[in-house]
């Protein structure tokens, strides 16, 4: 990680709002003006408010909604992270598939690569579209799998034009190490491309109708196969449990040279997937009092879903407090509890309306008895509520 | 977020206080990134609730909720430097009372201190919000490109005083005290 990426992710963490801010802020919002009302009374800040700042107000009314605010962080975090490997560069006849980019993600151990074979389909049927004129590169799924909860795409950029152009990421600039994409050599980019008299061109991809595939987070990695060649891998969590999904994938390019955002040159990827995984559900309902202490929630029940690569687990429990500052997240507790590692993707607490939650966590493969034992904690304060027992119906 | 939404757009005060609190540390980060003093940026968030609560009737979509009360926040933002014209051309120096040099985190205040403004925003935008550089670029009414040409130089810029040791506080980047 660069020393850019430790700065980011210190913006990205959890800040105490200073004090007189949120009390002038909750103030406003206590007294809104009925609609159509007058405005502009409400306004206040404290400036003679205590010294307290940076303090951790635990029980205050920060931030009522800790699950809520512990989702659009992790959603946050995952959605820009623009994840690169190190390894060498691939002859050009060769790309850089699934099960490459999860070995080298650091997933050999987690992933059953045998069964995941399985899922995975090469060359998919897909209709092409280029959005823009003068498009540069050629985007191709190579690869999609589908896995219940999950979808990994790998997209090819490949240079129209050979010899000409050098491939980076997005995001990358031109003095970061061509090591970040999986190049050897140890210099920059803006060097590597300068050496060879090659134009730096950036190349990315993404999954464009997240909406329509309940899609809230994605990864994406980079892979360098040769100058002008890219593989990407976008990894993300859906909700839909359609087993046949229509997927829409965008490929973009730009160069420093472009001056306006309708230069970025696009392509649009259409094609089918189909969920092909064993996914088996079981439900698990709580075997004793399942009211957890120190808030307005009772679990209601639990569905788990087992599939060759992964284990999805999803917890219903009711609150009608709407109370966002108590409200519980979930994890395995006892004996199928392991590292921090084994969850790939949490999700956050979602409303399913008359007051039922649901919490819903992608874990790597992890068998499941006849019981399993929930853990409910509070996000923000790490307050661990109790530990449920639920039992296989 | 949604349900509150949609809950907020049926006049209901509570689902609207509740998501409007729910937004409030995105909604700090972004207005202090533009305006620095606290006092101002309670400005902003205050305007910010009051508009949004005037309409937000008129928001079409649900979902794009974040993206919405976002670009008032900037508009709320600008004017309040409109006004006290914080801005010299290029590069604002604002000097920041004590009570936020007592609150604020080492990477805020070198973030602070590195960046000038146009630059402070769409870092928060897109590494720290998580929007796409396309809403980043309508948010400020800006070029694609050019909100990718600041990020670079933002980044650029952040690394090279990391590599110097340190900005005008003399610290190091990442540093915890």
């Amino acid at each position: 990680m660069s020393r850019f990426d430790d700065m980011v992710n210190g913006l990205r963490d959890e800040m105490d709002i200073p004090e007189n801010v949120w009390r002038g802020y909750v103030q406003t919002l206590a007294e809104l003006p009925e609609k159509g009302g007058n405005r502009g009374i409400m306004k206040n800040y404290d400036k003679n408010y205590g010294k307290s700042y940076g303090k951790n107000q635990k029980g205050g009314r920060r931030r009522k909604s800790s699950a809520g605010m512990a989702y659009l962080r992790a959603a946050a975090l995952i959605l820009i992270s623009v994840m690169v490997l190190g390894t060498g560069v691939y002859a050009a006849e060769k790309y850089f598939g699934i099960l490459d980019f999860l070995r080298e993600s650091g997933n050999e151990e987690t992933v059953p690569f045998v069964e995941a074979e399985d899922l995975i389909v090469s060359a998919p049927e897909q209709e092409k579209e280029e959005i823009t004129e003068g498009m540069l590169a050629d985007y191709t799924v190579k690869e999609a799998m589908c896995d219940s909860d999950s979808i990994y795409v790998v997209l090819e950029a490949r240079a129209k034009e050979g010899g000409r152009y050098f491939f980076i990421p997005e995001d990358a600039i031109a003095e970061d190490p061509i090591s970040d994409w999986g190049m050897e050599e140890g210099i920059s980019a803006g060097e590597y491309a300068a050496s060879r008299n090659l134009e730096i061109v950036h190349v990315n991809a993404g999954i464009q109708n997240m909406e329509d595939l309940g899609i809230a987070v994605s990864a994406i990695y980079f892979q360098s196969v040769s100058d002008d060649v890219m593989d990407i891998m976008i990894e993300c969590g859906k909700n839909v449990k359609e087993k046949t999904l229509d997927v829409v994938c965008t490929g973009i390019v730009w160069d420093e040279s472009m001056e306006s955002m309708d230069d970025v040159l696009r392509t649009e990827i259409r094609f089918t997937l189909t969920d092909i995984s064993d996914a088996v559900s079981e439900a698990y309902v709580p075997a004793g009092s399942a009211e957890i202490p120190g808030t307005s929630a009772v679990i209601e029940r639990a569905e788990v879903t087992q599939t060759k690569l992964g284990t999805y687990l999803e917890i219903v429990y009711k609150d009608e407090s709407e109370d966002w500052q108590q409200m519980p997240c979930f994890r395995l507790a006892g004996a199928a509890a392991g590292e921090e590692h084994q969850v790939r993707i949490a999700s956050g607490t979602e409303m399913l309306g008359n007051g039922e939650n649901l919490w819903k966590l992608s874990l790597t493969k992890t068998e499941l008895g006849d019981t399993i034992e929930l853990e409910a904690y509070n996000a923000e304060t790490k307050e661990v509520y109790g530990t449920f027992e639920l039992m296989r119906q | 977020m949604e349900q509150l939404v949609k809950k907020a757009k049926r006049h209901n005060k509570e689902a609207f206080e509740d998501l409007m609190q729910v937004q409030a540390q995105n909604m700090y980060k972004v207005a202090k990134a533009i305006l620095r003093n606290d006092e101002d940026v309670l400005d902003a968030m205050q305007e910010t609730a009051l508009t949004c609560w005037e309409k937000i009737g008129s928001l079409k979509q649900d979902r794009y909720f974040k993206t919405w009360m976002t670009k008032i926040l900037i508009n709320h933002c600008n004017e309040i430097c409109r006004q006290r014209k914080y801005m010299a051309p290029g590069e604002e120096i604002m000097e920041r009372g004590a009570q936020e040099e007592s609150f604020i985190n080492v990477e805020w205040d070198d973030f602070l201190n590195c960046l000038d403004q146009k630059h402070r925003t769409v870092v928060i935008l897109y590494y720290v919000q998580g929007f796409k550089t396309r809403e980043v670029a309508e948010m400020l009414k800006v070029n694609e490109s050019t909100v990718r040409s600041r990020l670079a130089a933002a980044r650029d810029k952040m690394e090279r005083a990391y590599e110097r040791g340190g900005m005008a506080g003399g610290r190091k980047f990442g540093a915890r005290a």
